[in-house]
């Protein structure tokens, strides 16, 4: 009797690991997805960063909105801040 | 037997009988997932399961700095399949929104166009490719395609290069380097259910498969500026092309390479041929008078030479063999550093003459001239220099002074560096590293020399010489900068045409580098054709002239302020607290205490020394003390603290 016990004890053991398994296969698919969405989306806002930065824009929007002109020479200062 | 005894028995078979079926079916279950399991699996797997290649996305390309100048997104294309699609008219409405199409248009496709496969659009986000899907219309196909995108448009257009339709490279480090940008595909066995869902994917990792990062030396603002000033020049002159090389005189590393006209890489097909060559390292030109500190150098290396001896320029007019060589001035006596100084063809031939023309060939070929300087990018030529053994005698005259012999952008570029790095030639590069997906470095470049071609001593000479070129009486006064030593060379050359050289198409330069006593910069220009007006001096050297002054401010090099004696319109600023008069900087260390750190810079304007500053606000202590006497290039501690406003 024991014996019995002891094997369909064990037979579900195994046949709820196959179904954890399966679980798990599902779970590390969305992960995965997710990952995947997620470096697409860093990777378009690489880009955006990129665009947004461009010194010629930058340039442009500095001088048509607000006005700005190159630093005459002897303007720019270069100096040494202590950390 | 009683009643209540009848009932347990009963219990009894119903229970043994429920312990049967649930021992039955824990049995069947051990028998399909564990004894059969892996064949019933196989067998499922060769239904649901199926090999999908996937294609990786290309690399990126950043500048030194980190920043993306070129990089692959996920994009989305729609086709229909006819053969599986059966037409509703709400489909064309639903599809219209979803891809911002026009209804009538849309709807005349999907109900009567012929074709068995029909693109209903070939650029579609993330965002409308999932709305699509959502919809399930049966032979609407979404299919997941790549955009390679250059986001900052022409910047760097011609070093960059770009992709083609089928992710392939077709120019620039695009083309040099696209096996490792292209990446490997990867094939994934992917298992779906009875619902489609994705429960396996086998050999998969998570996140996108993409190529190789390349990282260039090129720094985005130098290349920007680059741009913008030889685009400005070329259309202030009439030209019609130029480049320009900035280089780092101790590494060989390239800084920016521009080119006009340009191109974006984005919308390439747009531009023709003509625009997408990187002429820097595909057009060569005969350099003119740039090549003078080259024949000077060798000669004064071969020993031929000392720069204290005088050459007899004929007055401006000399002949080689028949043929007529001018100056632009006439000149009698003239010393080597004057003859560089005032670009004496007449005095350059001679001391070629004295060179002779197989060591001048050899050192022309030791300073990189006439062979590919290897930078990295495709299509690099390598100039025009016969043997010296073909040479006659108006030859050697010729090359003295910079004709008959073509090299191009970035061979100028790099001679120039040699003589500004103490006679050691480095080899020019543009790509720094190249790491894989893991970021695991496949390539790391480090600054390599090919070895010295003159003596320190003999290129500190040249140096000098290059330096009196942008002092009064030389050929390239605007190329100056105020409280900065700039050292360069003038190159005004006639085009070659059939028969002889053009009379009215000239091709302009200038090639010099800065600090002359300690090079960080060396900066080529060249112009192409310009027609208001055509000296190196007039045309090339303020290019020069303005690359410099705005990448020494960039780079932070430190030099002298200037007196402002005209200063430019500001915008109003806030005013602040300035406690006791502002006095002008006297040599002596003035009172600065309570001041405002705007303030007690402008009464430091004038004092050519090193400025730390510590905290902020108001300046509460200072280092020299006030009256004491302040020298070149000494050490100013202010200590600001805001308790000083109270």
């Amino acid at each position: 009797m024991t014996f019995v016990i002891v094997d369909v004890v064990l037979a579900l053991l195994l046949v709820w690991m196959n179904l954890m398994v399966q679980d798990l296969g599902y779970r590390i698919e969305y992960t995965s997805s997710l990952i995947d969405r997620l470096d697409h989306e860093q990777t378009e806002l690489v880009a955006e960063h990129a665009r947004l930065t461009s010194p010629d824009r930058l340039r442009r929007l500095a001088a048509d909105r607000l006005g700005l002109v190159p630093p005459r020479p002897g303007q720019v200062r270069a100096v040494y801040v202590e950390p | 037997m009683s009643s209540r005894s009848k009932l347990g028995f009963r219990l009894k078979i119903v229970g043994l009988l429920c312990a049967c079926g649930a021992a039955a079916l824990v049995m069947r279950m051990y028998r399909l997932t564990v004894i059969e399991g892996d064949k019933l699996s196989h067998q499922a797997r060769s239904i649901n399961c199926r090999d999908s290649v996937e294609t990786a996305y290309r690399g990126q390309i950043l500048d030194r700095n980190g920043g993306a100048l070129a990089t692959s997104m996920q994009s989305f294309q729609v086709a229909v399949r006819r053969g599986d699609y059966v037409y509703a008219p709400e489909h064309a409405t639903l599809l219209a929104d979803a891809l911002a199409l026009e209804r009538s248009a849309l709807d005349k496709t999907l109900r009567s166009d012929p074709r068995k496969f029909i693109w209903l659009s070939r650029r579609v986000d993330t965002d409308a490719a999932n709305g699509i899907r959502r919809l399930r219309i049966a032979g609407i196909d979404v299919i997941e395609d790549q955009l390679r995108s250059y986001p900052h448009g022409s910047l760097g257009a011609h070093v960059i290069g770009f992709s083609g339709v089928d992710e392939q490279g077709m120019e620039g480090i695009e083309k040099a380097l696209d096996e490792e940008i292209r990446g490997e595909p990867i094939t994934r066995n992917i298992c779906k259910d009875a619902r489609g869902q994705v429960w396996l994917d086998r050999n998969g990792f998570p996140g996108m498969n993409r190529g190789a990062t390349v990282e260039l030396t090129i720094d985005a603002t130098l290349q920007s500026l680059a741009e913008t000033e030889l685009a400005r020049q070329i259309e202030e002159m009439d030209a019609d092309s130029g480049s320009v090389v900035i280089l780092d005189p101790r590494t060989g590393e390239v800084l920016a390479m521009a080119n006009a006209p340009t191109f974006d890489p984005n919308r390439y097909s747009a531009y023709g041929p003509e625009r997408r060559r990187n002429r820097a390292v595909t057009d060569t030109f005969e350099p003119g008078s740039t090549m003078k500190p080259f024949v000077v150098a060798g000669a004064l290396d071969a020993g031929v030479i000392r720069t204290t001896d005088r050459f007899d320029c004929e007055n401006g007019m000399m002949r080689v063999q028949g043929w007529p060589i001018r100056d632009h001035h006439p000149h009698k006596i003239l010393t080597v550093p004057e003859i560089i100084q005032v670009s004496s063809n007449i005095c350059s031939v001679k001391i070629g003459e004295k060179l002779g023309a197989d060591r001048l060939y050899d050192y022309l070929k030791s300073f990189g001239f006439a062979r590919p300087t290897g930078v990295g990018t495709p299509g690099e030529v390598s100039g025009k220099l016969d043997a010296a053994s073909k040479w006659k005698e108006i030859n050697l005259a010729n090359i003295s002074f910079g004709h008959g012999v073509t090299v191009t952008a970035i061979q100028l570029a790099t001679a120039v560096a040699t003589l500004a790095n103490d006679g050691v030639r480095m080899l020019p590069y543009v790509v720094r590293r190249v790491t894989d997906l893991d970021g695991d470095v496949l390539q790391y470049r480090v600054p390599e020399s090919e070895g010295r071609v003159v003596s320190s001593a003999v290129a500190q000479k040249v140096r000098d010489m290059m330096e009196l070129v942008i002092g009064p009486g030389g050929t390239a006064e605007r190329a100056g900068i105020a409280g900065v030593r700039v050292a360069g060379k003038t190159g005004t050359a006639q085009k070659t045409e059939a028969g002889g050289y053009s009379k009215e198409h000239w091709l302009s330069s200038f090639a010099g580098f800065l600090p002359a006593d300690d090079p960080r910069l060396v900066i080529v220009v060249v112009i192409d054709e310009p027609r208001e007006h055509h000296y190196g001096g007039v045309v090339a050297a303020p290019v020069f002239q303005r690359i410099a002054e705005a990448s020494l401010d960039y780079l932070h090099v430190h030099r002298p302020p200037v007196v402002d004696t005209d200063p430019a319109p500001r915008l109003p600023l806030p005013v602040l607290p300035e406690p006791g008069p502002v006095t002008v900087f006297d040599g002596t260390m003035p009172e600065l205490k309570g001041l405002s750190l705007r303030a007690a810079m402008r009464a430091l304007d004038g004092c050519d020394c090193a400025v730390e500053i510590a905290g902020a606000g108001y300046v509460v202590a200072q280092q020299p003390e006030p009256g004491v006497g302040v020298s070149r290039d000494e050490k100013v501690t202010f200590t600001l603290a805001r308790a000083a406003i109270e």
